[in-house]
């Protein structure tokens, strides 16, 4: 069986810099495997690459088997969704939650009226928003729920891989646990694989299986989620940022 | 009402339509806070009510000549005198809201979606479709607006449709340079390449996404540009190339007057009057309407 995605030796420009060096890891079918680094260390700009959103990238990306080249159709659409960072950036602000949702089915002709009013409230209620939120404004909602739209949206077109860019850091600590806890009963319902780009190691050691740690767009170290959970990293750098969130891991830890 | 009411502030609308009819009550609700706006909005509405009913509410023919009765001063039978063919100006002036309403909306039909498509597509697409879009719109940008509309008048022929025509030519630019101006603050942001990934083409997002965005700014400035249009078509017609005799066009009427505005000043005064209280309305109408759409002023909200 082939990976559900498979980065070799992938490098991306903006103008004359270039962000990411030679990065390559592959992301098994039902995996969650996080990218971890500090800002600037690339992490998002790879996810930017898989969805065709960086122009300037040399480097083959494989999804389940097949090379993505060129501007990223409908077929992908389908096959791979990704959700934002920032919930109040990341939905329009004069569309409802309704006209958000059933957008990726008009695009993809799915369904009738009807069966698409049954979809969203389906997918609301999978994401648990309470179905009278339907028809509110973006800023009728507090960021947790934003981001509960966000994500539901992704999941609209049932794609298998999920690219999650920082899904959490943009809201409260309390939001923040509910968010991961949905995110993590989403994938066991679903089966989805995650592709999840952070900062944070806890989010890292309660929901990713495997992590690649990127250090000035290179990848210094892959380790298993037991490792993380154990400290044991080879890389200086890795040491040194689990070192810097050891505390906060323990605490989510045992909270998870 | 108070169910009214209650079924437009529902925190919980149950369908699209009531969730859109929510915000326009908001919107109309911050709106009526502001004297200024109101005020605007009652002058225009002044305007479109006597053009719909100019022939009830005018108590002479606006053409019918009377040269017994040339170039009387106000007076109780006629409340704004008569000019120098004995017509009433009142009924002139009240007939003139047609024609002038006539060409502040069909200028504003015109030009604000070709301005708005135009800017929206440069923004968006960026690289060379921009420059191209922009070399021309700062073309047009570059010429006053009476002087390119006198052009083009010059080159159609004079006449009220050709005026409409010119004035249209002459105001998208603004328009396009606004909703470039717009699009470019948000089209690399997240809601947009979310609505990309799943899979929309250019077309769906600019007429959508980027569209409905730019369209509030738009229309603000559309308002606030009717005053201006108000005073382009009396300039056509004060020069002769707007409405052609008889129509009781305001700008030609002042233009009519000119002749004899020492001794008979009421004739250039009248149409005049109405010239500026309509631009006025139109302008506290898109100062009241800025405050209520402006995306920066909603922020947070």
């Amino acid at each position: 069986m082939s990976a559900a995605l498979e980065i070799s030796g992938l490098s991306v420009r903006y103008g004359r810099s270039t962000v990411v060096r030679e990065v390559s890891f592959s992301v098994a079918e039902g995996e969650s495997y996080a990218l971890v680094g500090e800002s600037g260390s690339g992490k998002s700009t790879i996810l930017r690459a898989v969805v065709g959103m960086a122009r300037d990238i040399s480097g083959t990306i494989r999804l389940s088997g097949e090379a993505l080249e060129g501007p990223r159709g409908r077929g992908f659409a389908r096959h791979c969704q990704m959700v934002f960072q920032d919930p109040y950036a990341s939905l329009h602000p004069r569309r409802t939650v309704d006209a958000a949702l059933s957008e990726p089915l008009v695009i993809h002709g799915i369904g009738t009226r009807a069966d698409r009013a049954d979809r969203v409230i389906e997918m609301m209620r999978a994401v648990g928003l309470d179905e009278r939120f339907r028809f509110r404004f973006p800023h009728q909602m507090s960021g947790g729920q934003r981001q509960r739209v966000a994500i539901a949206r992704a999941l609209m077109l049932d794609p298998k891989l999920l690219l999650l860019d920082e899904p959490t850091s943009a809201l409260d600590v309390s939001v923040q646990a509910e968010i991961l806890n949905l995110l993590v009963r989403l994938r066991e319902e679903r089966g989805l694989t995650y592709v999840l780009v952070t900062h944070a190691l806890p989010v890292v050691g309660f929901m990713c299986d495997r992590l690649g740690v990127l250090r000035k767009g290179r990848m210094v170290e892959e380790a298993e989620a037991g490792q993380l959970r154990e400290g044991r990293f080879s890389d200086p750098y890795a040491q040194e940022l689990y070192r810097f969130s050891l505390g906060a891991g323990e605490r989510q830890g045992q909270a998870g | 009402m108070a169910r009214l009411h209650l079924w437009l502030t529902d925190d919980a609308p149950a369908s699209r339509w009531q969730a859109q009819a929510g915000q326009a009550f908001r919107v109309a609700r911050s709106f009526a806070r502001s004297p200024l706006a109101m005020l605007g909005a009652l002058i225009i509405l002044v305007l479109v009510v006597t053009a719909l009913f100019a022939p009830w509410l005018a108590p002479y023919s606006p053409v019918g000549q009377n040269l017994g009765e040339r170039l009387l001063p106000p007076s109780w039978a006629h409340w704004m005198g008569t000019d120098e063919l004995g017509r009433d100006i009142l009924s002139r002036v009240i007939h003139g809201t047609r024609i002038t309403l006539l060409i502040v909306v069909m200028v504003a039909l015109i030009s604000a979606p070709i301005g708005l498509v135009i800017g929206a597509v440069a923004g968006y697409f960026g690289g060379w479709t921009d420059r191209v879009l922009m070399a021309i719109t700062d073309v047009f940008l570059s010429l006053p607006k009476l002087i390119m509309a006198l052009a083009f008048v010059a080159a159609l022929g004079a006449g009220l449709q050709n005026a409409i025509i010119a004035i249209a030519v002459t105001s998208w630019p603004a328009y396009a340079r606004i909703a470039r101006a717009e699009t470019l603050t948000f089209r690399n942001s997240e809601f947009i390449s979310a609505v990309t990934l799943q899979g929309a083409s250019s077309l769906r997002v600019i007429s959508l996404h980027v569209i409905p965005l730019c369209m509030s700014s738009t229309i603000i400035r559309v308002t606030l540009d009717m005053a201006g249009i108000i005073l382009t078509a009396a300039g056509l017609g004060f020069l002769g190339l707007g409405a052609q005799p008889p129509l009781p066009e305001w700008g030609a009427m002042i233009s009519r007057g000119r002749s004899f505005i020492l001794d008979q000043w009421w004739v250039a005064t009248m149409p005049g009057f109405a010239i500026i209280v309509v631009s006025l309305g139109f302008c506290f109408l898109g100062d009241g309407l800025r405050d209520v759409l402006d995306p920066r002023q909603r922020e947070g909200r």
